[in-house]
């Protein structure tokens, strides 16, 4: 692997992602719009712990949300460059690295502010806030690369994307991806949580790295160069042909 | 094998839904040689130039060719978001070639195809013309001895289209084999071969018929 191809992958992706600004500005807009039409709720009614807890975590999900989109977009957004820039000389994993660091950098970006933010507004453990929204975008972008690598189009990648997001929200289940983030809002808000720190970090992790795994089988199937072997079979019964000198045979 | 054989194509075939589009199809272009591929509209050609660059899976025969080409796809494999510099540097790494280098290397072929000097617009405010010009710089980094291009020179103004022929005579003299998909019947005294195929996997090669379909 190569580390100028490997930042070059990095700063052109990051480049491409900053100039889609209306769809950042709505990828930002939306976790907030979510966390702050709750809190507007529970202030209005007056609220009990569980409101409380229900608005913190969908303001988390939202961020988890907008960088499952990101990576969505990052990944999808090259995808007829894909082959090309393999053919160029790229290996698929310097391409696929190179954009997961891209989406990091920005998820780097978004967690401390959220965390900051949230913080200022009610009671809750900024630092357990921070690693909770921080283990969520790093499963997000694992879930971005899967809903990239499984379709073929921004559109049906967001739906699938909020479909994955928004079951998480109801299904508490410890393989789940974002689970462990779950498990850390509830403790960041000062309420009793299933897991301990530790489980929470290691069940993010994990299903972080099974859920990437699938992602990369799945991306590098779709956009592999056919590699130098002897097709199924030949039509005509005819021996293969030696390849010539300096050349390879698929 | 001939060692100036830059590709050879031996009993290609590709289904889709259990028709097929290419049917035994055999060829071999060597240095020095340019092939148009001609045909309607669905007789298999874009999914035979991707079949030979290695970006699709032939069901049946093999590809023998370069480990480096220059592919030029008819959907140009651009990223929306990225200038015409950026794509020189992204492509230019890949290639091995470091800031300056990937600069000149790219720089000569959009001067070449009269891309609008000091010409910062991102990919998605580029005219058709402008993408391709681009799309075809980009894949003339890769100066491998085979140059398989599909219908590149599609949204050009005369000039850069004259201005193309005139190169694809240049990189034959030069050593390399060109493969261009065309409808452009008139031009095809320009090249030393003519693959014509059909709907239904039918083929001819210079007008030899190569298998019924």
């Amino acid at each position: 692997m190569s580390w100028h191809r490997l930042t070059t992958v990095t700063v052109m992706h990051g480049r491409d992602l900053s100039r889609r600004r209306l769809a950042l500005a709505i990828l930002v807009a939306l976790p907030l719009a979510f966390y702050f039409s709750g809190r507007m709720q529970i202030q209005e009614a007056g609220a009990t712990a569980d409101d409380q807890l229900w608005v913190l975590a969908s303001g988390a999900m939202g961020t988890s949300w907008a960088v499952a989109v990101a990576a969505l977009f990052v990944v999808n957004g090259s995808r007829r460059a894909d082959q090309p820039l393999l053919l160029a000389g790229y290996r698929a994993a310097e391409l696929l690295l190179g954009r997961v660091v891209t989406v990091l950098v920005l998820g780097a970006l978004i967690t401390p502010a959220f965390a900051l933010l949230i913080g200022s507004q009610q009671e809750v453990d900024v630092a357990m806030l921070a690693l909770a929204i921080g283990l969520g975008c790093v499963a997000s972008v694992a879930i971005g690369v899967v809903a990239a690598a499984l379709v073929p189009r921004d559109m049906e990648g967001v739906l699938v994307v909020i479909g994955v997001v928004g079951i998480q929200m109801t299904v508490l289940e410890p393989w789940m991806p974002l689970w462990g983030s779950g498990e850390l809002i509830v403790r960041a808000a000062g309420v009793e949580s299933a897991a301990t720190v530790p489980e929470a970090v290691v069940s993010s992790l994990v299903a972080t790295a099974v859920l990437m795994a699938v992602g990369v089988l799945l991306w590098v199937r779709r956009v592999r160069i056919q590699p130098a072997t002897t097709i199924l079979a030949h039509r005509a019964g005819e021996p293969i042909a030696a390849a010539p000198d300096g050349c390879e045979t698929s | 094998m001939d060692e100036a054989v830059a590709l050879s194509v031996r009993g290609v075939g590709k289904s889709y839904k259990r028709r097929w589009v290419l049917d035994d199809v055999s060829f071999e272009v060597r240095r020095g040689e340019a092939l148009a591929v001609i045909g309607e509209n669905g007789a298999g050609k874009t999914t035979l130039l991707r079949i030979c660059a290695g970006v699709l899976a032939a069901d049946t025969g093999t590809v023998a060719r370069p480990p480096r080409l220059a592919y030029c796809p008819q959907e140009a494999g651009l990223i929306e978001n990225l200038t015409a510099d950026e794509h020189v540097l992204y492509v230019g790494a890949g290639l091995g070639l470091d800031r300056a280098g990937a600069a000149a290397r790219g720089g000569a072929l959009l001067d070449w195809l009269r891309y609008p000097p000091d010409e910062a617009a991102t990919v998605r405010e580029l005219s058709t013309g402008t993408r391709q010009k681009l799309n075809l710089a980009l894949a003339l980094m890769s100066d491998g001895p085979l140059v398989l291009l599909d219908e590149p020179y599609q949204g050009f103004d005369r000039g850069t289209y004259e201005n193309f022929w005139e190169h694809v005579r240049t990189w034959r003299d030069e050593g390399a084999a060109v493969v261009v998909v065309t409808h452009m019947l008139a031009e095809l005294h320009r090249v030393t071969h003519v693959l014509e195929l059909r709907t239904g996997g039918g083929w001819s090669l210079d007008g030899e018929r190569g298998v019924a379909a």
